[in-house]
Order: structure tokens, then sequence, then C-alpha cells
């Protein structure tokens, strides 16, 4: 039978592979993708706790929609600034944004 | 059973949209792996019950949020698209990371003593949740209407470009700027407004 541990298992992988992502990729717009997979692996153990631990009552769930809401102006914010820096640098890669460094 | 059997298929789909995502060259394949892996997550969802938040993650995610990256990725031209993928010089400390964190990840959860519930009634959960957000979480609620409006507001004010500017800021050779910009402005008021800031430069 299906359980907690199984969807737990899942999400840690869709989190570490997330987190490869987020950390070690060059461009920009890979590493949002690589936060938006954490972000889902996170709902996922929202939604999973939910269920196999009080199904009774669905804040997990009503939390889950909340994180979605987070993510999609996340998303868009930061696009618009991948964009904006485009723009300015003409490439998206990470190495060189750099005009905040002191 | 055949929860079982759909849960290790969608499970499957997930681990495997999510490596070919980080690994695979080209961004644009990547945005859609990613658009695949949330629409396997959204059957998860639904497997477990939660078939609202399945239905806003196939809206959200799959419709929305997939679609803006392809955007993004479209409007920020590189050299190559299928070379566009590439890890940077962290990628195997990175590995090693993930890898770690994995491992911590699954040791605590298989230690952990988990006593399972026994699956719901298969009614929707839209009126549960609804009358969760008014009533519980209304404050909640409300804050993520503002927050919806100010990403709405910040994206355009960061994502607009430089205004197109007219022909005031043009270097002017000689001592033609007074004339120019009267004659290139196409209504009365603006060329004058336009020759008068070019009178500034």
């Amino acid at each position: 039978m299906i359980g907690l541990a199984h969807y737990l298992v899942l999400a840690a992988i869709l989190f570490c592979v997330g987190l490869l992502g987020a950390i070690a990729k060059k461009n920009a717009i890979a590493v949002f993708m690589g936060v938006e997979l954490m972000l889902n692996s996170v709902n996922l153990n929202l939604v999973a706790f939910n269920r196999f631990l009080h199904p009774e009552f669905l804040g997990g769930q009503a939390f889950a929609i909340f994180v979605i809401v987070v993510a999609a102006a996340e998303v868009s914010v930061g696009l618009a600034i991948i964009l904006a820096l485009y723009r300015r640098k003409a490439n998206t890669s990470v190495d060189d944004i750099d005009l905040l460094k002191w | 059973m055949l929860g079982v059997i759909f849960f290790y298929v969608f499970a499957a789909a997930v681990v495997v949209g999510a490596f070919a995502m980080v690994f695979t060259k080209n961004l644009v394949h990547a945005a859609l792996f990613m658009a695949g892996t949330f629409l396997m997550i959204a059957f998860l969802y639904i497997l477990m019950g939660a078939d609202y938040v399945g239905a806003v993650q196939i809206l959200v995610y799959v419709g929305a949020i997939s679609i803006l990256f392809v955007f993004g990725i479209m409007l920020t031209k590189r050299d190559r698209i299928e070379d566009s993928n590439r890890f940077n010089r962290y990628g195997p400390a990175a590995t090693v990371v993930a890898i770690l964190l994995f491992a911590s990840i699954v040791i605590t959860t298989l230690g952990a003593a988990i006593r399972n519930a026994p699956a719901p009634t298969g009614d929707s959960t839209i009126q549960t949740i609804a009358n969760i957000f008014l009533s519980d979480y209304v404050l909640a609620f409300e804050f993520a209407g503002i927050l919806l409006l100010s990403a709405l507001v910040g994206a355009i004010v960061i994502g607009q470009g430089q205004l197109k500017r007219t022909t005031k800021l043009r270097p002017a050779a000689g001592g033609g700027v007074q004339g120019g910009g009267g004659a290139l402005g196409g209504g009365a008021g603006v060329g004058l407004g336009q020759s008068t800031k070019g009178g500034d430069k």
C-alpha cells in the first residue's frame, strides 16, 4: 500500500534534483526552473502530510494553494527582472549578474 | 491495487521528467519537460484525493508558469539554443550536496514512525477548502490577493523597456536642434516640449 513515506521519498528526489538545477545551472531561467521544482516538491509534501496524517482538516491543501500563489507572483516578477537584466547586459548567465557585488 | 500502479507510473514519470529537465541541453526542451513534470505532479495530487489542488496545479503551473518560462526563453535570445542549458563550474559540488541532502532526508523519513490515516471519502474538496479560505485563513487570503496585485504591477514596471525615445535625444550636428525637433514632432505642443528639452542638452 502506498503510504506517506513513498510520497516523502518522491518529494525528496524532486527537491534534490531541483536543488541541483538551482545551484549548478548557468542560465538564470534554468535556475528559476530548479526553484519551481523545489516549490513543487514542498507542495507535494504538504498535500501528502494532509492526506496521510490529518485528512479531516484540509489546512495542508490550503497552504499548498498559498504556495502556488506566491510561486506565481515570484515567477512573474523574476522573469521580468531577467528580461530587464537581459536588456541591460545582453545575456542571462548568473555569473555575469554582479551589479550589486561590492 | 490500481492506486499503487498509478502511483508508481506517475512517480516514475515525475522523476524522469525532473532529471530530463535538469540534464537536457536545450532550454526550450527543459521548459517542456518541466511542464510534463508539473502535469504528473497534478495527477499525483488527484490520486491523493486533492482534486482542487490538482486542478489549480494544472491551471497555474502547466497552463501559465510553463508558458511564461517559454516566453522568457524566447525573449532572451542567445547564440545557440541547442547548447543553452549548461552547468556552471559548481556542477560536481552541487551534485554532492544534492546526493547528501537526499540521503539525509531518506534516512530521516524511513526512521520515522508514521501511522497512515485511512483514505478519506471521495467527496470533492472544493467546499471544504472554500470554507477554510473564508473563515480560518481569510486574512492570508486577502493578503494573497494584494500580493498578486503588487506582483502584477511590479512585473509591468520592471519588465517594460525604456520608453521609446523620440528624436529629441538624437545628437544634434550643428545648430538644427530646435528646428528639427519642431519639424519631427507631430503635434505643436509635443514639438514645442521636445524642442525646449533638446535646447537644454
